[in-house]
This record gives C-alpha cells, structure tokens and sequence, in this order.
C-alpha cells in the first residue's frame, strides 16, 4: 500500500448520462446527467429503488455497459475507452456467478491464471484470499458444495485477489437470510478497512447502506437525490424522497403561519406543528419529517425543548425491543410512533399524547431540485 | 396383500416396466442377437445360410475373403474408413454452422426462441427422401447451384457437385443439423450470461473466456450433438444412395446391398455389427468420461 495522502478525488464521475428505450418505445434516463467523486479508500452506498439506475452505474464502471454521454475517471485516467477486462476493477455479482465447473481454488485463482502469475505464488495467494473471507481450506470443492453464503465469500475472494483499486458489490447480500446478511456487513466493512480500497456497494436495503457506509448515494430516477455520511442521510434528508426511502418516517406538509423568536408555528392541515428552523419564511410550504422513534409517550424535557401532539390509536405493533403505535392525527393523517414497553395501556382508538423533541423535527423545502453531488 | 409380498412401490414398477421391457426383449435384442448368430455363420450359394461357425465374415471386413483363395483387398475397410471420414466432415460442418447459431439464438426474446426452434424442426414434416430430391435439382450440373454461380460469372463450365464426396457431406449436414443444433441450443441456453462478465471482469479477453468458461460449459452439449450426429450418419444410406450415386459408397449402402441384393445376410450382419461395436466402443468412453466427471474428478 503507497503511504500517499488518500486523495478526495479518487474516482470521479463526470456528466454521467445514460438512456435506455424501454419496449413500448419510450426513453428512459437510467442515469441523468450524474456527476459524482469519490475518495480513495471509502465505502460507497449507491442506495435506490429498484430502476433507479445504481446498478446501471455499477455496470458502466465495470465495463459491462457504456456511456451515451460523461466520462469517469480512475485515479485521474478516463477508463470509460477501456474494454472490462482491462480496468482495474473487479466486480462481486449478484448472483456470485461463481464458475461451476471449476473448484473454489481455481475460482478463486481465476484472475491470477489470467495474469499468469507463477504457481507457487498464485496457490499462497488463493489461500490468503480464502483466509480472508474466513474459508481457508476447501479449494479442492466445487461451488455447488457450498451453502449460499459460503458462495458469497469465494465470489468475494476471486474478487479481491487481483488487488483491484476498485471494487464493485452489486447486491452482493440479497440472497442471503438475515442473520447471515448482518454478519456478512461487518465482515465486509471490515474487509474494506483491511485491504483499503474503495468498496462501491449497490443495494436497495436502506438498512444495509446505513450499516456499512462511509458515504450514502441516493438515487431516484437517474438522479443524485442526496449524498452523506449514513447520519446525514438518516437525520437531515434533503428530499421528501429520501425521508421516505430511509428508515420509517412521518411525513407532514405543511405551511408557516406564525414566526416568533423562539421558532415558528407550521400548519399541516389543522395540526399545529413546532419548529425551531428559522430559516422559514412566513408563508412558505415545508415538508416536516418526525421519525417514530423521536417521539414519546412521556414528556422528557432534558434532551431540550419538547412539544406535543395529539394521535388516535388505531393498531399496536410489537416489534421485539419496542412497540410500534400506529393511528391518526387530529386532521386524520396517518402517523406512527416507536415506545418502549410502557405501563399506559394502549388501547385502540384511544387519545394518545405523544411528546416530540423540536430539535429532532426536520423540515424539507416543499420544493427542492437534485442536486449535483460532491463528497 | 398379494402373493409374492411385494411393496405397493415394487408392484407399481413392475407394472410399468413390463410393457417396455418385454417390447424391448422381443423387438430390439432378439433382432441384435440374430443378427450377431448370423454374422458367425457361412453364407449359402443361393442366398440363405449355412448352419455351422464361421469367422471369415470378419475376415471379408478385414480383407481376406476366406484366407485362402483370395488375396488381400481391404475394399471393405475402404469403405468403412470414407464412411468415418465422411460422417466426421459432416459432424464438424454441423458443429462449426449450429455452435454460433445456437449463441444468437439464445440471445432472441422468448417469441422468437421457440419461432427459430420451430423453423429448426420444420424439415421433420417432410419425408428425408422428398428433400433430398431437392438437393439433387439443386446440385445437378443444370441445377440451382450452377446456374447461380454461371448467371454470377464466377464459372463459364457447370461444377460436377452431383455423385461427390461433398454432395454427400451436403446432404447429410442438412439432414442431420437439427440433431446438432438443439443439444447444444440446450447447453448453451443453460449457460448463465453473468459467468461471461465475471471472466472479463476478473481479467479475461474474450477469447480466453471462451476457451475457459464457455467451452467447458458448453462441452456436453457439443459431444452429445456429436454423437447424435456421428450415428446416424455413418450408418447412412439414402443420402449416398441419392447424391453420391456409385461413386461415393457408404458402408450403410454396402450393408443394404448384402441384405437386398447379393442376398449374403451373414455378411450383410458382420458389416452391421462391426459398425454397432465401433457405436459402443464410442459410447463406452463417453460414458465413462461423463460419469467420472460427475463423480467430482
């Protein structure tokens, strides 16, 4: 490893565009305009629904697809005129696309073999590799003799040990049950810590992106929504869209119709809404985002200033650690709350006060574009 | 419960496989063992057999009519040999034509997949002899092929293609293509496109994941295209028998004129029973090859 100072810029996408026609003739922009950079040695999210384009990005990356319009650049050189099989980017697919027909050894060695690296180191390599990923000892067994998550740690394996200075994880998690999901995203992250290359995961699990990142991209439509820290994601989410998409979310809409000093009063269709942002205008249309668990059903004044509001409850949820309160508000809107065991008894359709923290509401502009992105 | 306590599993087997295996019995090994009983018998002067053991059958194949009176003439062994030889022309020419084919079509949407499977299968409807007639207004000296390459100004004299070797090697290749085209459609339908980007993606040129990734997984269906192939051509006879005329004989040709003509049945099976031991030889090692394999080794 160069003793270099990381550099904020170690990738970097520029203008990225790509369209696709869809079957019924229509255009599609799987990446729109996406501009993007990268640090070396970070763990990247590209975090979106499901036709959002992070896949289409990975792929472009990669090789496997190209760019109508953009460049990319690798450690300050455009890789977007080379073919796949000569970019120094390994990929870990979906699906592991193990090759079945050769042992986990030779799997693993793939890449080696290519590079005509000699056998002795080659084999002290596969078994490093395989070492890492906590799988020392079956290179003489074929892929099909493995469970599921065996499978993802060769694919991992093959995919690291041509020391990329990338590399790619499209879903790499999805078909693995939960347990072994968890403890596969620590491992990961601690794989990424290790070796020190930039790790580019693709998923649409918001709770994946927020375990393993450095940085979170979010996509929607082709476009950057937002990008940050998974704190930043998680407690200021620049978009309506992106409140959502992340963990569970109230959302209200609302409009200022009071500004004091200490903060201003936002109307969400007769429910009166405090805020302490007071950057507002009188008049202006916000978003308001209250995520459950910010919100008690005892007052608790010492983590700041608190207010409150008023909920019918509808269906109590039991969660394991908490129970999820789902009901309506005064002006009938549906909203939820996360509590601890409480000696209250909850009982359906009951007035339920519920105590907010005003320093923990967020308020999204009604109207925001997408932004161009810049870590 | 019945008489012999058999499971109400045994019963239902036996019920089932009696059928085929009676059929099998009287209609497929008789004929086998027949055949091999008269190949170790003396053909008689006047067609039919004479009843004692007699090895020089094998001898005629070899060369030697009887080993005494006549001298070596391995016409037989030629003809066998130009039967091998043509049939693999026309297992490669199979192979080199559906192995790419098989690839676009795997490619096409699902419509379109089972319209080229269709399309594949088509020539079935028709009787083989009909179509090789075809080939025969197509090759002849007046035919399609000729005046095509005359109106072109490639030739000023009509090509011979007719009574050939290649007219053969043609007329099998159209006859047998589908049974090379669809197992290796199948092998390659099979082959999970993400394996071709991890290859490249881990380094490789395109031509080493073909000779790594694709070949390999694409193998079984190459050599079950193969024999499928290989089979029914060496022991083809109305393809010759139409486009090669007497020029081009193949051993199916020799054995149908020791059973039709010369009426020398023994000789006419020693001829058949040469070409189903090569059949076995062949199949023996394939299956040996194949069951190894999926043994793990």
């Amino acid at each position: 490893m160069s003793a270099s100072i990381p550099s904020p810029e170690y990738i970097k996408i520029r203008h990225a565009h790509r369209q696709f026609m869809t079957p019924e003739g229509g255009i599609i922009n799987a990446l729109d305009n996406i501009s993007l950079s990268i640090a070396q040695s970070e763990f990247i999210t590209l975090l979106g629904p499901s036709g959002c384009g992070k896949t289409t990005l990975l792929k472009i990356i990669a090789g496997f697809e190209e760019l109508d319009s953009g460049d990319i650049l690798l450690d300050g050189q455009s890789i977007i005129q080379q073919p796949a099989h000569k970019r120094p980017v390994n990929t870990v697919f979906q699906s592991y696309a193990l090759f079945p027909h050769m042992t986990v050894g030779d799997n693993v060695g793939y890449g080696l073999d290519i590079a005509k690296v000699n056998k002795v180191e080659r084999n002290q390599r596969v078994a490093e590799a395989l070492t890492m990923v906590g799988l020392s000892g079956i290179e003489q067994r074929l892929p099909s003799q493995l469970s599921g998550g065996q499978q993802q740690r060769v694919a991992l394996a093959r995919a690291i040990i041509n020391r990329p200075k990338l590399l790619l994880l499209d879903e790499p998690l999805s078909a693995l049950d939960k347990n072994l999901r968890l403890q596969m995203q620590l491992e990961l992250k601690n794989l990424q810590t290790e070796l020190g290359i930039c790790f580019i995961f693709v998923t649409h699990d918001q709770e994946e992106a927020l375990t393993m990142s450095d940085q979170i991209v979010v996509l929607n439509s082709g476009k950057i929504d937002q990008i940050g820290t998974p704190d930043e994601i998680y407690h200021t989410p620049k978009t309506e869209f992106v409140a959502r998409f992340i963990g569970e979310s109230n959302i209200l809409s609302g409009m200022v119709i009071s500004k004091s000093e200490n903060g201003v009063n936002i109307d969400c269709n007769g429910c009166t809404i405090f805020s302490h942002d007071q950057t507002l205008k009188l008049g202006e249309e916000v978003k308001l985002l209250l995520r459950p668990e910010h919100l008690s059903l005892t007052p608790n004044e010492l983590e700041g200033p608190q207010a409150q509001l008023t909920m019918t409850l509808n269906q109590t949820v039991f969660v394991g650690s908490d129970y999820q309160l789902h009901g309506e508000l005064s002006n009938g809107l549906p909203f939820s709350a996360l509590t601890r065991k409480t000696n209250t008894p909850l009982i359906k359709g009951q007035q339920l006060t519920l105590y907010y923290q005003v320093d923990a509401l967020h308020t999204i502009p009604a109207k925001q574009k997408s932004i161009k992105g810049h870590i | 419960m019945n008489p012999l306590n058999l499971s109400r599993k045994q019963l239902a087997l036996i019920t089932l496989l009696t059928p085929t295996s009676l059929f099998l019995l009287i209609f497929f090994i008789g004929p086998m063992l027949i055949m091999l009983t008269y190949s170790f018998l003396e053909p008689g002067l006047y067609g039919g057999v004479e009843w004692h053991f007699y090895h020089w059958n094998y001898g005629r194949v070899l060369g030697w009519a009887d080993g005494i009176y006549e001298e070596f003439d391995p016409v037989y062994l030629k003809i066998l040999l130009r039967s091998i030889g043509l049939s693999v022309a026309t297992v490669l020419c199979t192979l080199f034509i559906c192995y790419p084919v098989a690839f676009w079509v795997s490619t096409l949407s699902a419509k379109n997949k089972a319209l080229c499977i269709f399309l594949m299968t088509l020539p079935f409807f028709a009787s083989m002899v009909v179509r090789l007639y075809a080939w025969v207004l197509i090759l002849r000296n007046s035919g399609f092929a000729n005046q095509f390459l005359e109106a072109t100004g490639l030739i000023t004299e009509p090509l011979n293609l007719m009574f050939s070797g290649t007219a053969v090697i043609i007329g099998m290749v159209y006859i047998f293509i589908p049974f090379m085209f669809l197992p290796i459609y199948s092998s390659v339908e099979k082959l999970d496109k993400n394996l071709l980007q991890a290859s490249e993606d881990l380094g490789a040129t395109p031509f080493t994941t073909f000779r790594r990734v694709v070949f390999p997984l694409t193998l079984p269906g190459i050599v079950a295209g193969c024999i499928l192939v290989f089979i029914p051509s060496l022991g083809n006879f109305v393809v010759p028998d139409l486009l090669g005329g007497a020029k081009v004989l193949m051993i199916g040709n020799m054995i149908e004129q020791q059973f039709l003509y010369a009426r020398n049945w023994p000789f006419g099976a020693t001829l058949s029973m040469v070409i189903i031991f090569m059949m076995m030889i062949i199949l023996s090692i394939y299956l040996y090859k194949s069951t190894k394999k999926q043994a793990g080794l």
